[in-house]
């Protein structure tokens, strides 16, 4: 089979239809590419964050990460944590100076907790969606490309069908062509949603993944935390 | 376009540049062929013929004889009218007609035309199939005519020679290509009869 003699001879559809196939499937594989390296950056940066966090559990060391706590995910989620931490801290430290009731604090210290577990969520969603990034592109390959193979299919049908009306004959060497032009389209947008769905389900399993290894650690940061609060109170 | 997707596009050049060396490696040219256009002729459609009115005959035969009563000094120099011809030369004015070698005469049972020339397109195509023809190619002219029934379901029954050829082992195959047949279509719904008679003529020429 040589695909450039098929596409040479090809209608004028159906090669716009292959020329946009193309660019779907190098577009899709860049998208692969790219996503690949991300997800192997990430990794191998959490993997590096949790080796550290699990040697400092306490909540006074966690400010001393550094830079691991802007160049991953789990890092920026307890950036996020800590600093609300922080101002909670401030405000709650103020307020039991002023009040000596400590006891009837710890509901209002449990509500601003919350903010915490809120502001860790919000990171989390942020880093989630950028996780996500061009996986709804991928989607759409992975639905469009049959359909514009189904479109040159029924197409080169069609012009078959003409060139029978127009010469007034059904012999192979007339009704071949359309057909051929039709049947190779088919194949370019199979050939183009098939490898676009597998990277589409991979990216979404892992996004899946690890969305849910965040908020077992967001559950982690945010009782560590409203304990050293509560602690405040005490 | 960051340089993920540049590499995307060397890996579709790479996978384009693997399938087109590999194509190149595998391709045959096809040499291009004139095309002609041709359509089909009509298939031989064989004669139905009824069934020969004997009294008519008999009637032409008494006018022959009359005629001979009132003139019978001219009967010496009448031409002795071309009677039959020899079997070998009708045998090869068919064969110079392109007709098959297998000749159907359709008799139904009423009397009444055949007029399914497909169903006897099938009759000759299943029995020509069976036919081993001894004397295909050689230069020798034989002629037999066999003669059997079909009833409503197809069935052949009622086989015999009608007409000899002189060889024997040419009148054996014959026979042996109908009876081997043993059956064929149903007769057509709109065929009225209950059977259908068929003298089938061989014909072995070169």
């Amino acid at each position: 089979m040589n695909i450039f003699r098929i596409f040479i001879e090809s209608s004028i559809a159906a090669q716009i239809i292959m020329i946009i196939l193309v660019i779907f499937s190098i577009w899709s594989w860049g998208i692969f590419l790219k996503k690949m390296f991300d997800f192997g950056g990430v990794k191998r940066r959490t993997k590096r964050f949790m080796s550290n966090y699990n040697f400092h559990k306490d909540t006074k060391e966690w400010g001393n990460f550094g830079f691991q706590l802007t160049d991953n995910p789990y890092g920026r989620i307890l950036a996020s944590g800590l600093e609300e931490y922080k101002k909670l801290k401030v405000k709650v430290s103020a307020r039991l100076m002023n009040q000596q009731e400590s006891k009837k604090e710890r509901g209002f210290i449990n509500e601003l907790a919350d903010n915490v577990r809120m502001a860790m969520e919000r990171t989390k969603i942020e880093e989630t969606a950028q996780l996500e990034t061009s996986l709804p592109t991928l989607s759409t390959f992975v639905s469009v490309s049959p359909f514009l193979g189904l479109l040159g299919t029924v197409w080169g049908i069609m012009e078959a069908f003409l060139e029978i009306r127009a010469r007034g004959s059904a012999h192979i060497t007339i009704v071949a062509p359309g057909i051929s032009d039709a049947l190779i389209t088919t194949v370019y947008g199979l050939l183009v949603a098939i490898p676009a769905l597998i990277f589409y389900n991979i990216f979404r399993s892992r996004v899946n993944s690890y969305s849910g290894d965040l908020e077992k650690f967001i559950n982690e940061i945010y009782a560590n935390l409203r304990k050293e609060l509560l602690t405040l109170s005490q | 376009m960051n340089r993920f997707h540049i590499l995307s596009v060397v890996l579709h050049i790479v996978i384009f540049a693997a399938i087109f060396i590999s194509g190149r490696a595998h391709f045959k040219p096809i040499p291009k062929l004139d095309v002609y256009k041709v359509s089909l002729a009509p298939l031989p459609q064989p004669k139905v013929t009824a069934p020969e009115e004997i009294p008519e005959e008999k009637e032409e035969i008494v006018q022959e004889e009359k005629q001979e009563e009132k003139a019978p000094p001219k009967k010496e120099e009448k031409k002795p009218q071309p009677a039959k011809k020899p079997v070998e030369e009708k045998a090869k004015e068919v064969v110079k007609k392109g007709l098959p070698d297998i000749k159907p005469k359709i008799y139904t049972g009423s009397g009444r035309g055949f007029t399914y020339s497909y169903y006897l397109n099938i009759l000759l195509n299943k029995i020509g199939k069976n036919w081993h023809n001894p004397f295909r190619d050689q230069n020798v002219v034989l002629r037999s005519i066999v003669y059997f029934e079909v009833d409503k379901n197809g069935t052949i029954y009622s086989v015999r020679l009608e007409d000899d050829s002189g060889n024997d082992i040419y009148n054996e195959t014959t026979m042996r290509a109908v009876v081997a047949t043993k059956s064929l279509p149903p007769l057509p719904d709109e065929f009225a009869d209950d059977y259908l008679k068929v003298h089938l003529e061989f014909l072995t020429a070169k």
